[in-house]
């Protein structure tokens, strides 16, 4: 499934530097469900998800000239879909100038068997996070970004980089822990 | 509980979402549509820009253009002499060739209606100057006539600046009749041409390139500088007065 997807995707590159819209609707139908899981992690809704998609898949059909190939085409269009999240969150933080402030919790260190858990609950607990923590984590545990590249995409020091990723972890599996208990309530109940 | 390592956590949250999907509403690739199709249709409007400035272009000079009204004032002002102009002209060529006493009568008695018009110092000057073909007895007879044709069109513009600005040209001509009248030269024609100003350069140039009676433009000179007095382009074309 995903190799024919790959294949499909990766077929369609000369048409789509072509400009041709029916080879660019092609892509935008294989991979905007997956690219919307993507934003969603973060965007604080929806809508906000949504919104970044569609500029994400302009801005893949108007640089399609600049991808030389380095890597696939899924792999560089995600990339694109990750920048457009930097960037909103830049243009938020310049309009708003918000100093946010999240409770800290220190959290026990235990293990959460997240097998039992589905995205959709993860996602959830990760978009309550305040916008700072929530890219910041995204970047580091789940797209691999270093803290040093991480503080040059923000404009933050690195070692702020890792405090942010730190206390928004340490939120996370607070949260997951409240979560745990409910169902075990729910369950009881 | 045992503990679980950072590392570990990340591993496991990366795993959860490496299949997530979520299928996005139709808007979104309307919208995406829309600003593809917004930018695909750049390059149009450069034609439309291209055009619009023409257009604003010539509206501009019709705008500035046709501020004087008493330029009317020339046309008929100017009606009789124009074709005293053209005579003159084939008179000069006619005299060259031939110089055939018939052709040359014919003739005087319109040269006569401007000399006489106007200031008869000038024509008294001209005639000591040079020969005696302004007192010869045509051109005295036929006088009168013409200076009543003239005063007819005059005297409802009497008060006019313009009019006063009808009369130097005309006097003018008269200078150009008695020039011609006296020596048979062809240098008053190339005064007429000298290159002064940069509206004569354009017309001097325009004028070797289009040929035709309406120039593609034109310029002229008054009292106030210069302006642009004809337009042709093709469907559109503007002119303040006869040239």
């Amino acid at each position: 499934m995903n190799l024919s997807r790959k294949l499909t995707v990766d077929d369609l590159l000369a048409e789509l530097k072509r400009n041709d819209r029916r080879s660019q609707e092609q892509l935008y139908k294989l991979l905007a469900s997956k690219m919307l899981g993507v934003c969603m992690r973060y965007a604080k809704d929806t809508f906000e998800a949504e919104d970044m998609l569609q500029s994400g898949f302009v801005k893949v059909f108007k640089k399609i000239g600049e991808f030389r190939g380095d890597g696939s085409l899924e792999g560089w269009i995600r990339r694109i879909m990750v920048n457009t999240a930097i960037e909103i969150y830049r243009k938020n933080q310049r309009m708003l100038n918000v100093v946010e402030i999240d409770e800290v919790y220190d959290a026990p260190q235990t293990t959460f068997d997240l097998n039992g858990l589905e995205a959709k609950d993860l996602l959830k607990l990760i978009q309550q996070l305040s916008a700072g923590y929530k890219l910041v984590f995204n970047l580091y545990a789940i797209e691999g970004y270093s803290h040093k590249e991480i503080g040059e995409q923000l404009g933050i020091t690195e070692g702020s980089s890792k405090s942010q990723l730190s206390r928004a972890r340490a939120i996370l599996k607070e949260k997951l822990i409240k979560m745990e208990g409910t169902k075990y309530v729910n369950h009881v109940g | 509980m045992s503990t679980m390592s950072d590392k570990e956590f990340d591993k496991q949250l990366r795993r959860k979402f490496e299949d997530f999907e979520i299928e996005p509403s139709p808007m979104v690739w309307e919208g995406i549509n829309k600003s593809l199709a917004g930018t695909q249709r750049k390059p149009f409007p450069r034609f439309l820009v291209a055009a619009a400035s023409i257009t604003a272009i010539v509206a501009i000079g019709l705008w500035f253009a046709p501020h004087k009204e008493p330029i009317k004032l020339y046309g008929s002002a100017k009606v009789p002499e124009a074709p005293v102009q053209e005579k003159i002209d084939r008179s000069l060529k006619a005299e060259s060739i031939t110089s055939s006493e018939a052709e040359i009568r014919d003739y005087k008695p319109v040269l006569a209606k401007v000399s006489v018009k106007t200031e008869e110092k000038t024509a008294k000057n001209y005639s000591e100057e040079t020969s005696a073909v302004a007192e010869d007895k045509p051109l005295v007879l036929e006088a009168p006539k013409v200076a009543q044709r003239v005063e007819l069109i005059e005297k409802p513009i009497d008060n006019s600046p313009v009019v006063s600005e009808a009369f130097f040209t005309t006097k003018t001509h008269q200078d150009l009749l008695a020039v011609h009248e006296g020596s048979v030269d062809s240098t008053t024609d190339k005064s007429k041409h000298r290159i002064k100003s940069l509206g004569d350069l354009v017309n001097f140039v325009v004028g070797r390139v289009d040929k035709r009676k309406n120039k593609i433009i034109e310029f002229s000179k008054d009292d106030e500088g210069e302006e642009i007095s004809g337009l042709n382009l093709g469907l559109l074309q503007y002119k303040t007065r006869a040239n």
